[in-house]
């Protein structure tokens, strides 16, 4: 297999894992120009890529959205980012759409630690032992922080129905 | 509605699957056009070094801009004593004798680690996150390192060197200091005390005193890309603190750097010599300034 056959393999493979790691935490052109450098690096250092390549990819992502994010804060993009879309359909879309209004709205209000955790296993799909390498932590540590961040969501949920609901950016 | 909350939650991906497959088309065939060994912008090397003090620093920070808030509410804990940093309006000023184990995984086994000493003084205002910081020979008073963060940028001077930024920050265009929540000690504080990385530990004896005690724990750090920065493993410290006055008096932090399967022990040790909150003064936001 050719360089360019391993990479377009890859590309095909976790393109769309990729670009919606991105969308989930930034702003579509930002977005956008991490899907690009991210492949390019991929491209450039296709040695260096491990046979399970997800866990890498979305860590050069990570630090590719952070050093685009000038002058962006985190926790503004988060909730502008679930403020402009519209949640998952299920069987009982009223319900599913109130339910997932006030989960985002809740996940808005956690550290920016704890979202990342929750969103690399809830969204991303990853499994703890991956998204730790996301993040560059071991696993145990990993498993600790979701944990608590599963809890500390838990919390935001029952505090958000105690309380009257703010709106997603009045909670940035 | 299920009661899995992680199963809610991945219902409420706002994500959906619509990429535009021309454009990914498109992206994909620009990129393989490029020639694979273009070398990337190259940035500007940072000694080794310098990155344990800049982490060590930062933590020390966060950590006692967390204790230092102690006193301003007993009942709250102590991620919540944290967050009434950020609106702090105070200069702090911290002087600490520092005592570390700096390992340089470019010399020759044998000649990889020196024990250094130094005075280190840092100036941080809350409110704007700028930071000036000096490390001195104790003896001769001679500058060794000075980090500054202000106007948006980092710059660091090594010995007799001139003032130069650090590379992240400039065009190779990571967030800026000031931006960055990773160089924002009241966030790391945040994070650390949220994630349970620092936490209270009871209390120990210290020069003949019962004093408070944190535990400090880090996850590893992976090396830069380019393989300039080694990696560092997973470090743990404790803090000691004043249980009158709720000052840091002592902070111990050990690891090790790791690249290309050398492996050195880094640690330190800092003595707290003055912790103080001043005044906005014009003659302290001096201070600021290198």
């Amino acid at each position: 297999m050719t360089p360019r056959d391993r990479f377009e393999s890859l590309f095909a493979a976790h393109h769309g894992a990729v670009r919606a790691y991105a969308l989930r935490r930034a702003a579509p052109h930002l977005a956008q120009d991490a899907v690009a450098e991210t492949f390019t690096v991929a491209w450039r250092r296709l040695d260096d890529v491990p046979d399970d390549p997800l866990p890498w990819l979305l860590g050069v992502t990570r630090r590719t959205l952070a050093n685009l994010r000038r002058g962006e804060a985190r926790a503004g993009a988060l909730a502008e980012r679930v403020a402009h879309h519209e949640p998952a359909t299920t069987t009982d879309p009223a319900e599913a759409v109130d339910d997932a209004a006030a989960i985002r709205a809740a996940l808005a209000t956690l550290s920016e630690s704890d979202r990342e955790t929750l969103m690399l296993v809830a969204w991303d799909g990853l499994e703890p032992a991956d998204a730790a390498q996301v993040v560059g932590c071991t696993k145990t540590t990993f498993n600790v922080r979701l944990h608590r961040a599963r809890r500390r969501l838990a919390a935001a949920l029952d505090a958000a129905h105690a309380t009257p609901a703010p709106t997603l950016l009045e909670a940035r | 509605m299920t009661d899995d909350l992680l199963t809610r939650l991945t219902a409420a991906d706002p994500v959906t699957d619509d990429a535009d497959e021309t454009e990914a088309r498109q992206l994909l065939e620009r990129i393989v056009a490029e020639d694979r060994d273009t070398p990337s912008p190259a940035p500007r090397r940072r000694r080794g070094w310098q990155r344990p003090i800049l982490a060590v620093g930062a933590t020390a920070m966060a950590i006692v801009l967390a204790i230092a808030l102690i006193p301003s509410d007993k009942d709250a804990g102590l991620a919540d004593r944290a967050y009434a940093a950020v609106t702090a309006p105070k200069l702090f000023h911290i002087v600490t004798r520092a005592e570390t184990l700096n390992p340089d995984l470019d010399r020759p086994p044998g000649e990889r680690s020196t024990r250094d000493v130094a005075v280190m003084e840092t100036w941080f205002d809350g409110e704007s996150k700028d930071v000036h910081l000096t490390a001195r020979d104790p003896r001769t008073g001679k500058l060794l390192y000075e980090r500054v963060v202000t106007d948006g940028r980092e710059q660091v001077r090594l010995e007799d060197g001139a003032l130069s930024d650090v590379a992240e920050f400039g065009e190779d265009g990571e967030l800026r200091p000031a931006e960055n929540p990773r160089y924002d000690p009241v966030q790391q504080a945040k994070d650390m005390l949220q994630d349970e990385d620092a936490r209270e530990a009871g209390e120990t004896k210290f020069e003949g005193r019962t004093v408070k005690r944190l535990v400090i724990e880090r996850a590893p750090q992976k090396g830069s890309d380019d393989g300039d920065l080694p990696a560092i493993e997973a470090s743990r410290g404790e803090l000691l603190v004043d249980p009158d006055t709720n000052l840091p008096l002592l902070l111990r932090e050990k690891t090790a750097f790791v690249r290309d399967g050398v492996r050195e022990p880094f640690e330190v040790e800092l003595r707290f010599e003055t912790f103080e909150q001043v005044d906005r003064t014009p003659a302290n936001l001096a201070k600021l300034k290198p």
